[in-house]
């Protein structure tokens, strides 16, 4: 099976970034292009379209998710020098990265393991999930990597030394203050 | 980084297409691929879906020295283990066996590889994905290949 061209599809969610990264990598060891899609979802939107600004919010995400796929995430295919290209779609995101892989008759799907569904991912499955159950590709889910993860671990004991280096202080502080 | 793949296998149609992605990917990167097939022995759940006929040890052999024997005649080098484990324990005995091999990546097919819940709802795929800590490339039996008839399955 020759995997020719590889569908990239995040929803701005952090772990995307694993997956954009382990695409390039595979992308470049196999000779692949890459197609970087992002999704901006409307249910999302709708709910705080109650508030008045939706055509804002929109507006913002848009311009969020075009940094993101013209920013970090093509740099990241440039630096593997992989042929890309970027697009932004709009709908329900499981179905519109299953179509977009028909339509770009991609070879494979990569994807980040959590995206930004929250509860709705708890009742009815990721949209990796979806992906996952629906597609006509295999589908590759990448996850937060261990390294990313221990950075994060290491980032958050820094944050707590800091705090228990700032604490004493101020218990010495309060007690110097007791008679 | 695609050095060692972990293939779990288990006969089905989308473990058949899982298999011939896993040539695909070693064939291209060189990477050596290690197959597991997990025997499962939850009586009372294989029972119910596929009568009283366990998998025996013989036909797990045969199954998975089929497999192994594909990724050898690609060129690919590739090792069998045949592992056991009660059916809700299958994602996390797939995920034992990469640990132990350090794979890189773990390709398995969408349905299958669990006798009962697994044919209902995929559920061994999506606890890799959920629980395995790498990426994990899920093939589908509809797959296709090269934007070929949708209908025709690999192997």
């Amino acid at each position: 099976m020759a995997i020719k061209r590889i569908l990239v599809a995040t929803d701005g969610s952090a772990t995307a970034q694993e997956a954009v990264a382990w695409a390039a990598d595979l992308a470049a060891t196999l000779g692949a292009e890459v197609v970087l899609m992002s999704v901006i979802d409307f249910a999302n939107l709708g709910l705080s379209a109650g508030f008045g600004f939706p055509i804002l919010e929109e507006t913002q995400m848009r311009e969020r998710l075009n940094q993101e796929l013209n920013g970090a995430w093509s740099e990241r295919m440039r630096e593997a020098q992989v042929n890309f290209r970027t697009l932004v779609s709009e709908g329900n995101p499981a179905p519109a990265i299953v179509q977009t892989a028909a339509d770009e008759e991609a070879d494979l799907i990569v994807m980040g393991s959590r995206g930004r569904s929250g509860l709705s991912e708890l009742l009815v499955g990721s949209v990796a999930h979806r992906v996952t159950h629906h597609a006509r590709t295999p589908v590759v889910i990448v996850p937060p990597s261990a390294t990313s993860r221990a950075t994060q671990a290491l980032a958050n004991s820094v944050r707590l030394g800091r705090e228990q280096r700032f604490l004493p202080p101020v218990t010495f502080a309060s007690g110097a203050l007791v008679p | 980084m695609f050095e060692q793949i972990l293939l779990a296998v288990d006969g089905s149609q989308s473990s058949e297409v899982a298999t011939q992605t896993a040539v695909g990917f070693a064939a291209k990167t060189g990477a050596s691929v290690e197959v597991v097939h997990i025997r499962e022995h939850d009586i009372i759940v294989s029972r119910a879906s596929s009568g009283p006929d366990l998998e025996t040890r013989e036909e797990a052999g045969v199954l998975l020295s089929r497999v192994v024997d594909t990724l050898k005649r690609a060129g690919i080098t590739a090792h069998g283990t045949v592992r056991q484990a009660q059916t809700s324990r299958v994602a996390h005995e797939i995920i034992a066996a990469a640990d132990e091999a350090g794979a890189d990546l773990i390709v398995v097919g969408n349905r299958g590889l669990s006798s009962f819940s697994g044919m209902l709802l995929g559920s061994v795929s999506n606890k890799l994905v959920h629980l395995a800590g790498r990426p994990v490339l899920v093939a589908h039996e509809r797959s296709h290949h090269n934007g070929g008839d949708v209908s025709q399955n690999a192997g």
